[in-house]
């Protein structure tokens, strides 16, 4: 009952979507705001709609509604309510209406917010986003309905997959989606100010944030699913460069691209319409992302053409691509910049070379995801591209990228002398080669991972050297505290320690992937009382222990671990048997501390009572963590910062080198 | 003048990245193959390393847990078939007459040395393209045909 209501407002909102493409057009062209109006209320009323569609899925997941097929598919009456309500984005059906309900919530936010302020171009923003809801609620209404009911209605539900019930996997899709949707916001004024023929800096000024909150919320996201993996799937790693992974790394690497490149348009006013192509190719990726992910392209290139979604993907993909381009071209005379910078030494230069990287990065993970599928639709071909591929190819390009982050922190906009570079690039340059020869001198002998630490002292370096320096400055400017000093030097220009801070955690971050240039793997079987060396940890098997955990029922293997003669941590490295599911689901142990992982698997229980384990040290893992509180206060005070429309010749004033930007 | 320094730096690196895709590619491209097109011409398979699926035949199978070590025969009418080493724990799913996929490197006495086996979920269990990861994945595609 609740769940037929729901549908039938999603057919309102898809009704509703349409009015809103065409009214805020016809309200231009005939000069009556009345019209554009209309179609902003009838924004409003999509949210509201889609809202109450979300609500009756949400109830039929908390009350077991098992007439809805959706909610049979994914939850059970046994699952934590937690779960119940993560099942909302557990299938495809209810993907689509979360992202549609963000979608609404963001058009809505938008229609009202940026009335005022960017009248110019606003009615064809609301349109364009009304085009993504009409997209999206067309899915709905149509093949995609996750309301639609089931006869007779089952007694129990499936239930969620139980690799799906980790809290990282409550969490991970909708940071995705936030990040993929947050983006649509930029596209629709990009498109809109290419419509108007307003081809100022305002769309990027005006979207700046949103910018940011859509790529923080993909990073993270990413981080996430990366420990989902890492915790739940066993094979222990946290990324395997599966397809699934690389759709949501694309949008983030070219959306990392387009973050740096605004600056370019935002400070020095050019690349305009390299900015535009970027949030194009971005918003398109964000589509194709969903679309490798959601239509089942994966199990088989032949079995998406058979269901209805992979072709709409495809189709609406194709119809962005064209349009927008097709828009962007129509304005090219009136975009070239007017302002070149050829100087080699130059923050330009870096910023230039940032995106050459990024991109470079993006189309690597972009062919080595594409290639198998199109083998395989074309030719037939079954072929699979392998973790090597992009770690050979990427591995260098992330590296010379966190180099970059700390030439670009030092070098001037416009001209930097030699000298000036010499005198500045001293100690962080001798903190690189110390690095790297401690490193040798302990006996690393992969040149990889020698530069990689080398690359990750000198950012490191340039970073605390450059705050330190402001700070000192300030200090002796104001007669104050040094750590007054280092709040006022940050507070008084955000964006720029805002991007250090973020850069920050990107060394972090670094410093844990590097460490898998020094992971180990053993397989063993023990039998209860036997214990075996590795890696300096001895692994005492005491006995199996069973154990209730919510609708599980757990056969863990109690392993002591011990290093030195004493007791570390006893970890359960577990087989988890759900009843909805016929097959038995890893439970890894991992003991953390800030050198490394011991990361525990159990692989199977023998005949006689012995256990097979999986046991692999993971050396630095942690430290990718400590990019989250980084990022995060990064973004936020980037966030607070707020730019002014940049008039022609105002970037004259105060570009001294460490005021840069 | 520095423009012109900037295009070459540019056209390095993007020559570079291209260098590296071709390279790279070719290197760690894995293809697929059934064990009877193995069977028909073993010696074109040899020295390289290659995916075969198909399925365990019953009784097949030796598990050696002090080694470590799985030993079994992927086949796919029943008749002929590849023998397989893997080097590795027995996966959980790991069933006799189960679809799975050994990618590892042919001896010429056509044992198949694995180092990696992706094991196929029961039918009734439903996967989620979301939820399904390398390991889990690569089977699906090749046994479905």
């Amino acid at each position: 009952m609740v769940s037929d209501f729901g549908y039938v407002l999603l057919a309102v909102a898809l009704a509703l979507s349409l009015y809103g493409i065409v009214v805020p057009h016809l309200g231009v062209v005939r000069n009556n705001w009345n019209l554009v109006r209309s179609a902003q209320y009838a924004t409003f009323a999509i949210f509201v709609m889609v809202l109450g569609a979300s609500a009756a899925l949400v109830h039929a997941f908390v009350t077991s509604d098992f007439s809805v097929g959706f909610v049979w598919e994914n939850s059970s009456r046994d699952m934590p309510i937690m779960y119940k309500l993560s099942a909302f984005w557990g299938g495809m059906n209810g993907s689509l209406l979360f992202w549609e309900l963000v979608l609404s919530g963001f058009a809505a936010f938008v229609a009202y917010f940026y009335q005022r302020t960017n009248r110019e171009v606003i009615p064809y923003v609301i349109a364009t986003l009304n085009v993504v809801q009409t997209f999206l609620l067309f899915l709905l209404v149509g093949w995609a309905n996750p309301l639609a009911r089931l006869a007779p209605v089952p007694l129990e539900g499936r239930g969620l997959n139980p690799l799906l019930q980790h809290p990282a996997m409550a969490l991970h899709p909708p940071l995705l989606y936030l990040g993929y949707i947050g983006f649509s916001v930029p596209f629709a004024f990009a498109i809109a100010s290419l419509i108007r023929g307003k081809l100022d800096n305002e769309w990027v000024v005006t979207t700046r944030r949103w910018t940011l909150f859509a790529w923080y919320s993909l990073t993270v996201g990413i981080m996430v699913g990366g420990q989902w993996a890492y915790e739940e799937l066993g094979w222990g790693g946290f990324w395997g460069w599966d397809p699934v992974e690389n759709a949501s790394l694309m949008p983030w690497l070219t959306g990392s691209a387009f973050l740096h490149s605004i600056m370019l348009q935002e400070k020095r006013n050019m690349m305009k319409v390299w900015n535009f192509s970027l949030i194009i190719i971005t918003f398109a990726l964000s589509i194709l992302g969903t679309f490798i992910v959601r239509s089942g392209v994966l199990n088989s290139v032949h079995a998406f053409a058979q269901s209805e979604i992979g072709p709409a993907f495809l189709t609406f993909l194709a119809l962005v691509l064209v349009v927008s381009f097709t828009l962007m071209f129509r304005r090219m005379r009136l975009l070239e910049s007017r302002h070149t910078n050829d100087v080699l030494l130059s923050k330009e230069s870096t910023f230039l070379l940032n995106n050459l990287l990024f991109m470079g990065i993006a189309f690597t993970v972009f062919l080595g995801t594409v290639f198998p599928l199109l083998a395989e639709g074309i030719r037939g071909t079954k072929l699979s591209i392998q973790a090597p591929f992009f770690n050979a190819i990427v591995a260098p390009l992330g590296v010379a990228l966190l180099a970059l982050t700390g030439v670009c922190t030092l070098i001037a906009w416009r001209y930097s002398s030699l000298s000036y570079l010499v005198r500045n690039f001293r100690w962080p340059v001798a903190a690189a080669l110390v690095t790297a020869a401690a490193l040798a001198a302990l006996g690393m002998r992969h040149i990889g991972a020698l530069v990689a630490f080398a690359v990750i002292a000198f950012t490191a370096a340039v970073l605390a050297t450059d705050f330190g320096r402001a700070v000192r400055v300030r200090a002796e400017q104001l007669g104050i505290g040094l750590l007054a000093a280092a709040g006022s030097t940050v507070l008084r220009n955000q964006q720029r320690y805002g991007g250090m801070v973020i850069h920050l955690g990107m060394v972090f971050l670094v410093v844990g992937l590097a460490g898998s240039f020094f992971g180990a793997e053993k397989s063993m079987t023990l039998t209860p009382g036997r214990a075996a060396e590795f890696h300096g940890y001895q692994i005492f098997y005491k006995g199996p222990k069973v154990q209730r955990k919510d609708n599980a029922t757990l056969r863990a293997a109690e392993i002591e671990v011990y290093r030195g003669g004493e007791l570390v941590e006893t970890l359960l490295p577990a087989r988890s048997f759900y009843t909805t599911q016929p097959e038995p689901l890893t439970e890894v142990a991992i003991h953390r501390n800030l050198r490394e992982d011991l990361y525990i698997v159990l692989a199977s229980e023998n005949e006689g009572g012995s256990v097979t384990l999986r046991v692999l040290v993971n050396p630095l893992v942690i430290w990718a963590w400590f990019a989250f509180p980084l990022f995060s206060l990064g973004t936020a005070l980037a966030m607070f910062y707020r730019p002014r429309l940049l008039i022609e010749p105002a970037f004259e004033r105060g570009l001294g080198a460490a005021a840069g930007a | 003048m520095g423009n012109h320094y900037r295009v070459v730096i540019g056209a390095v690196i993007i020559l570079a990245i291209l260098g590296g895709i071709l390279y790279k590619g070719s290197q760690s491209t894995v293809f697929y193959f059934t064990p009877n097109e193995i069977g028909q011409a073993p010696e074109r398979y040899l020295a390289r390393t290659i995916r075969v699926g198909g399925l365990v035949v019953p009784n097949s199978t030796k598990w050696d847990p002090d080694a470590v070590t799985l030993w079994f025969t992927v086949t796919e009418d029943f008749n002929s078939g590849i023998r397989v080493r893997y080097a590795g724990p027995k996966p959980d799913m790991f069933r006799e007459g189960q679809g799975v996929v050994a990618e590892g490197i042919l001896d010429e006495r056509g044992l198949l040395w694995a180092s990696t086996l992706l094991v196929k979920h029961s039918e009734d269990y439903k996967v989620d393209p979301k939820q399904v990861t390398d390991k889990k994945m690569a089977y699906k595609s090749l046994l479905r045909e």
